[in-house]
Order: C-alpha cells, then sequence, then structure tokens
C-alpha cells in the first residue's frame, strides 16, 4: 500500500470512529420535545350571601325547603361570580353530624339517612341537583363575571331515626366549588 | 503486484463503510440513549418565556380584582402538552385572599366529575397523583395578599402512560369558614403526554 492510500485509509478510520460520537450529541439535543404549557391567569371567585340556616325541629319524612318559612322558594340563596371570568359552580355535601347518630347523605332517604337536593338554573322551581357526599353535582355552568344565580335547597329527613336523636342539635356543611368555565 | 494492491485497498475501503454503516445505524434516534433534559422550574408569572425545552404562555390576563370577601384564585387552568417520561416543570396557583380577614388554605388533588371532564379527556388515574407535588398543601394567608403556590408535574423515567389527555383538579380550600354553605375554588390541569 502507498504512503497516500495509507493516509486515506487512516482518515477514514478516524472519520469513522468520530462520527458516532456527533451524531449522539446531536441526537442527544434533539430527543425531546418541547413541552408547552399555557397557564390561565383569569382570576376565578365567588361569594355566597348566605353562610347559615337553622331549620329547626325536624320530624321523620319531613320535607323541608331552605327559605325563610320552609316552603318552597328557589331564591333562598344568591351566589355571586366576583372574579374575572365565568365560572362553573359544583356543589357538595356531608352527612350530618352531631348527637349519638349521624344522618347519612344519600340520593334517597332511610333510616339515619337524608336527603339534599338543590335547584337548577335550567328548571328554577324544580330540586334535580343530587347533592352527594362522595362527589359533586352541577349547580350552573358559564355563570358570567358579576352575574348572580339564586339558588336553594329541598331537604328530606330520614324515614326513622333513633330516640336519641330527639331534641339534638346536629349540622352539616354544603360546600359550593368554582372552576374556571372551558368549552 | 500493482493489481493485488488495489484489491487490497478496495477491501479496506469496503471494510470501513461498513463499520461507518453500522456504526451510523446503531446511533439512530430509535436505538439510541434517549437524553433527558430536565427544565427549569419557572414560578413568575411572565406573559410568554422559554427555559430549556419548556415554553409557558399565559393567557387571560386581565389583571387582579378587588377581593373584598372571600379569595380568588389565578392559574385557574393549566395546560401541559407534550409532557415526556422524565419532565418535570413548575407552575404556581396564586390565591389572592380577600380583605376580609386571615384565612388557612389547604389545597388537595381530586378526580373531576365524569359529567365535568372537558370533551376528549380521561380523569388522571389516581395512582398518578403522586406525579403532582404542592409546595405548600397548608397555607395561611393574611387579609389582602396574594400568595403563589408552586405546584410540580413530575412524569417519572419509567412511565408509560403516554399518547393521553387526562385532567385532574386541585381544590383550594378556606378552612377558617364556618356554617352551612362554605366556598371552594379549584384549578383544572389538563396534561397531554406525547406519544
Amino acid at each position: 500500500m502507498k504512503r497516500d492510500e495509507k493516509g486515506i485509509v487512516i482518515v477514514l478510520l478516524i472519520a469513522a470512529l468520530l462520527l458516532p460520537g456527533v451524531l449522539l450529541a446531536g441526537s442527544a439535543l434533539a430527543a425531546n420535545p418541547q413541552v408547552n404549557i399555557t397557564v390561565s391567569a383569569a382570576v376565578i371567585a365567588i361569594t355566597n350571601n348566605k353562610a347559615d340556616w337553622a331549620m329547626g325541629v325536624v320530624e321523620v319524612n319531613d320535607i323541608v325547603y331552605f327559605s325563610v318559612d320552609g316552603t318552597q322558594n328557589n331564591t333562598w340563596s344568591q351566589v355571586n361570580n366576583t372574579g374575572n371570568v365565568a365560572v362553573d359552580i359544583e356543589i357538595r355535601g356531608t352527612d350530618i353530624e352531631g348527637g349519638d347518630y349521624d344522618w347519612a347523605l344519600n340520593t334517597t332517604t332511610g333510616s339515619e339517612i337524608y336527603s339534599l337536593y338543590a335547584n337548577s338554573e335550567a328548571a328554577p322551581t324544580v330540586y334535580d341537583v343530587e347533592v352527594k357526599s362522595s362527589g359533586y353535582g352541577n349547580l350552573t355552568t358559564n355563570l358570567g363575571t358579576s352575574t348572580t344565580y339564586d339558588w336553594s335547597m329541598k331537604f328530606t329527613a330520614p324515614t326513622a331515626f333513633n330516640a336519641s336523636d330527639v331534641g339534638t342539635e346536629k349540622t352539616a356543611t354544603v360546600i359550593l366549588v368554582a372552576s374556571k368555565y372551558t368549552p | 503486484m500493482k493489481g493485488d494492491r488495489d484489491k487490497d485497498m478496495k477491501r479496506i475501503l469496503i471494510a470501513v463503510v461498513i463499520v461507518a454503516a453500522l456504526l451510523l445505524t446503531g446511533c439512530s434516534s430509535s436505538g439510541g440513549i434517549p437524553a433527558v433534559v430536565i427544565p427549569t422550574p419557572i414560578s413568575t408569572p411572565t406573559p410568554t418565556e422559554t427555559t430549556n425545552d419548556t415554553q409557558i404562555t399565559y393567557v387571560d390576563d386581565f389583571g387582579i380584582p378587588e377581593i373584598l370577601v372571600g379569595f380568588g384564585l389565578s392559574g385557574s387552568v393549566v395546560e401541559f402538552d407534550g409532557v415526556y417520561p422524565g419532565w418535570s416543570g413548575t407552575v404556581p396557583a396564586t390565591i389572592v385572599n380577600g380583605m376580609d380577614r386571615n384565612r388557612l388554605f389547604v389545597l388537595s388533588l381530586r378526580s373531576p366529575s365524569p359529567s365535568k371532564l372537558q370533551d376528549g379527556y380521561e380523569a388522571l388515574p389516581q395512582e398518578y397523583f403522586d406525579w403532582i407535588t404542592i409546595s405548600e398543601p397548608r397555607v395561611t394567608l393574611l387579609a389582602g395578599q396574594v400568595y403563589q403556590i408552586p405546584i410540580t408535574l413530575a412524569m417519572p423515567y419509567d412511565s408509560d402512560y403516554t399518547n393521553k389527555r387526562a385532567e385532574v383538579r386541585i381544590l383550594i380550600e378556606d378552612t377558617t369558614q364556618s356554617g352551612l354553605v362554605q366556598i371552594a375554588l379549584e384549578t383544572k390541569w389538563f396534561i397531554i403526554t406525547g406519544k
């Protein structure tokens, strides 16, 4: 082999050895795609003008509407969108606690079991939004900024409860959860 | 003699070409060692910025309204597009406490209700909730205080949860409320994983 030929072979060998490293570096730079994060800086906020309500004495199977006198009134409470973007509002409840026996919140009533329903935007006098303790009901959607929504609830007492519950004060909580409306 | 040299030369060149071809094949992107670049956490709400291989864009910036009663939340929707195993990034949830009083906030994750899932998305499986770290799950804010809580999404290197569109909610509750009706806010996180 001539000297020139040996030189060409050596150059080719060196190139063959270096090339993988160059390609590896290139692939490392290009391996990961870009991640795009989009954040909505809009502010969600709501208020509700009724925090407390005393139901009074209830008997088994009583149906009580949340209102001044316990009769049906779909404008008992008013939620207001005080943020700068439209929101959805979901509703969740809890068991009623106090005394020796708690009353569980459920779809239908039973012994030591009560139910709670809210009225919906679509049918303001129909109480068809189930208030659950294990999930969320849809109270209203796409509530605009500076807009109010009237709502109320219907309580149905247990079909039976223990005698030790008589004269006992019990409490529950209803939580309104707002999130940005995303069509 | 010259003919033999030419043959030797050709053989050497062919061998070099074959070796180079094999090396090239071995270094293709499909067979190479995947490199992982972890982006620098981002916590400053700048309109648009790029950090490493992550771009964060803020939209719907209408400013912070005056909140006299209750509290507000900015960063109400966050979309992560193209998340891949080994990637992590941080986005703040900004709580705007009202002027009326101090509050203790508690942050937690929850699955959205099936009826409230965004079209085309599934609820992020609860087994992946540990991908999300809330730096301060309990925080007390003074009346009128605005506070950022960094929340990090980190997809494990060995995850096969790819080509998915998942939704998860971050619930922010004011535990200082009392009474029958209480208020909570939540941010929606949409996570789109790469193929």
